[in-house]
């Protein structure tokens, strides 16, 4: 009997665990840029950014805003590949938010038709809840059963990113160091030398790319390919021109600041950086 | 496949119904399946290291039969010896050549002569140390004519890979648990009702306490240069509690596991860090492992009744090797060597023997007496579990150095987005658990242990970490 009932209590404290993140990270503030999306409803920008924490990192909205008088959002997320930023580009359309132009950010992660883990995790909440991020979920995530049949199991095994701390934190309101208001994140005082490995060549083509254009062309938005800024230690890396030939109409600014001292390591901008590249891509681009 | 996965949840359960309900009393069927499901459970990590369980098997049983029939003292010492070249040979190769070598290498560059040796690219079998001590016993006890060897070479294969205790112990002896897989198996509510508490403690230990404290130590150690006098205490404190949750929790588990298949394993912990002397602490800690080493080593070097210089000498070989046993490294040499000199004091003024008994509290000035010898001996523990820890010896010798010269008292927050002093909370929540249930194996007892056990349960799935399941530390032994 007590061995039935075990099994029946751990069956409940599931299902309410389940319930209770789940409202829980549906009814509160944000505290991460998926929130932020899902709470975009019927607004315009005039520019919108998409990538991984090279446009996180480097694009400053918030200058945009103030040099330009057009309204600019980072929605650059850490580790984010093409796929997700499919994902969240199909959130921002399901939610009729209008943009004038989406800027993507492409280079070494044109390669990787996979998806990343934080975006992954922090779509997790609305499983259950959202055609496009079940969709993707399916698509992306090999445990995409375990996730949606059993419950509580994505938060579980998702602890770090969408477990106790961060229902805690959501339940008590806790501001985020980051504004989400515009999605611009300082790198920090990190300061890393060492210079990373790009592909050794370029794929010849990109599927999830296309349905990125494509769903842009559908919806009338002027897309941006643009390739952000990496150290003067990168600037004659192979990957990086022959990537000008497969893409066509890319901005390709991999080589535009020379100065080492705006890196705080070979992919990112620093602060200082940062604002110098939103400078130049303002002039650049004319925004 | 880990106790604390969803594939070993299903793994298990498929065993469990199968072994009560498919195989109801069919004894020889059941260790069948035991059988293929230990294989099964260690060949998820490497197949390919099966091969070393099957020999050390083969070789055993074989062994095993031919001393038992051999009444020639000298032939039955060869065979003795050709059982512990074989199984401490594999342990040799796979855990210690790579040790060697590097350290012959150094010794000679040390001279200024350079050797043109090379280190072996050798993955560590899992588990190695744990089922070699544990069948190399069955061989020792039968030359020692302390047990007669088995006729089932089914029975002993299930003994030397019996899943639950396989790869982290505890180590059992022949004595023990051969004979729980010749006899038949009958279910008992009762016992696998009490199997089901002490695993759910175990995975408390190990999910909640053990794998938070390692997030903050993982970092803590890695970046100690930049930590404050307080977070390198502090890292070596959780440190202690990591290793604690994760070992014993391991051993809790597994324990409890067996119980449901209807196996007793003896208990590994009791409650150590309550220990009131280092002598007492080694009573309490990883006890499968003391009793080894105390029953085929330290007995066999003259243990205690001997003069007093071989006795130091002893204490010194049974820590050093310990240490070894941990692990190819300096550091748990150093580690083995500190807890040996803790135990000299002891061992000189006869004191060594003294703390045997339960823990009673029974007046104020005896609780302040029993709370201070307890903390100062967690105190050394703590400060020896950081050469446990350390890459390397002066790793753990910055560490030492930086924790008592930075005098840097303040809160820290950590590069985890936690500050140092987060999980001390919890840590006390769970000392205070430990010490009011000191005298039972686990907390479900007494008038409201359902209530612990909602509690526990409860705890477990918020708190756990479940995400990037950290290794068992010792898994590597």
């Amino acid at each position: 009997m007590k061995i039935s009932f075990y099994c029946l209590l751990v069956v409940v404290l599931l299902c309410i665990l389940d319930v209770v993140y789940t409202q829980v990270y549906k009814k509160s503030n944000p505290r991460n840029k998926i929130q932020r999306v899902l709470a975009l409803k019927n607004e315009s920008f005039d520019y919108v950014f998409l990538g991984n924490s090279r446009v996180e990192n480097i694009i400053v909205t918030p200058l945009i805003n103030q040099e330009t008088d057009k309204s600019a959002l980072n929605l650059g997320i850490q580790q984010a590949k093409l796929n997700d930023v499919l994902v969240i580009l199909k959130l921002l359309i399901h939610n009729n938010v209008k943009m004038q132009k989406l800027f993507v950010q492409i280079d070494s992660h044109y390669n990787d038709l996979g998806s990343s883990d934080i975006v992954k995790s922090q779509l997790l909440p609305y499983i259950h809840s959202n055609e496009i991020i079940n969709s993707y979920l399916k698509e992306n995530d090999s445990e995409f059963n375990q996730k949606y049949y059993i419950p509580f199991y994505r938060y579980a095994v998702n602890d770090y990113r969408v477990g106790f701390r961060e229902v805690f934190a959501s339940v008590l309101s806790q501001a985020k160091n980051t504004d989400f208001n515009d999605g611009y994140i300082p790198f920090g005082n990190r300061r890393n030398t060492a210079i990373p490995k790009l592909p050794a060549s370029v794929i010849s083509k990109n599927i999830v790319l296309d349905e990125i254009v494509e769903i842009c062309k559908s919806n009338e938005i002027e897309i941006v390919l643009f390739c952000a800024p990496y150290c003067p230690g990168l600037h004659k890396d192979n990957y990086l021109s022959e990537i000008d030939y497969e893409i066509d109409n890319l901005y390709n600014f991999s080589s535009a600041i020379t100065d080492s001292s705006y890196f705080a390591d070979c992919g990112h901008l620093n602060h200082s950086g940062a604002m110098k590249f939103t400078e130049f891509l303002i002039d650049e681009l004319k925004l | 496949m880990l106790f604390n996965t969803f594939t070993f949840f299903l793994f298990f359960i498929t065993v469990f119904f199968l072994y009560w309900f498919l195989l109801k009393k069919r004894r020889v069927s059941q260790n069948i399946l035991l059988l293929i499901a230990s294989y099964v459970f260690y060949g998820w990590w490497d197949w390919r290291f099966l091969s070393l369980i099957v020999i050390s098997t083969i070789v055993d049983f074989a062994i095993g039969k031919l001393i038992f029939n051999t009444t020639d003292k000298k032939r039955r010492k060869v065979l003795l010896v050709i059982s512990l070249l074989v199984n401490l040979g594999f342990l040799g190769f796979f855990k210690y050549y790579n040790f060697f070598i590097e350290n012959w290498i150094l010794a000679w560059e040390s001279f200024g002569i350079s050797m043109n040796l090379s280190s072996l690219q050798i993955i560590l079998p899992v588990g190695i140390s744990f089922y070699t001590f544990q069948t190399l016993s069955y061989t020792i006890d039968i030359y020692r004519k302390k047990i007669e060897p088995t006729d089932s070479i089914l029975s002993f294969a299930t003994f030397v890979a019996f899943f639950p205790q396989l790869v982290a112990g505890p180590i059992e002896r022949a004595q023990h648990l051969l004979p729980q897989f010749l006899r038949e198996r009958k279910f008992s509510y009762k016992h696998a009702l009490s199997g089901i508490h002490i695993f759910i403690w175990g995975l408390f230990k190990k999910v909640v306490i053990a794998d938070t404290c390692a997030t903050y130590v993982d970092v803590i150690f890695q970046d100690y240069g930049s930590m404050s006098t307080l977070t390198l205490m502090l890292g070596a404190v959780y440190f202690a509690f990591q290793i604690y949750g994760d070992f014993s929790g391991y051993s809790d588990m597994a324990i409890g596991l067996a119980r449901m298949l209807g196996f007793d394993l003896m208990q590994n912990f009791k409650y150590p860090y309550f220990a009131r002397d280092i002598a007492e602490f080694w009573r309490r800690w990883h006890i499968s492992l003391t009793t080894w080493f105390r029953d085929y080593l330290y007995i066999p070097l003259g243990g205690s009744r001997t003069t007093l210089a071989l006795q130091v000498r002893n204490v010194f070989i049974i820590f050093l090797v310990s240490g070894f046993w941990h692990g190819a490294n300096w550091t748990f040499i150093a580690w083995g060597f500190l807890n040996a000199i803790y135990f000299l004091p002891l061992l000189l003024l006869k004191r060594n023997r003294v703390n045997k008994d339960n823990i009673e509290i029974v007046n104020v000035g005896q609780g302040i007496k029993t709370g201070f010898k307890i903390l100062a001996t967690f105190t050394i523990t703590c400060f020896s579990w950081v050469f446990f820890r350390a890459d390397n010896i002066q790793h753990a010798l910055d560490y030492i150095m930086r924790m008592v010269s930075n005098k840097n008292f303040g809160i820290q927050f950590l590069s985890i987005e936690r500050y140092n002093i987060e999980l001390i909370a919890i840590l006390g929540v769970f000392i205070a658990i430990e010490w009011f249930h000191r005298k039972h194996e686990h907390p479900f007892t007494g008038k409201f242990y359902l209530a612990k056990i909602i509690l526990i349960l409860f705890l477990t799935i918020v708190l756990g970490v479940f995400s990037n399941h950290e290794d068992f530390i010792y898994f590597q032994f």
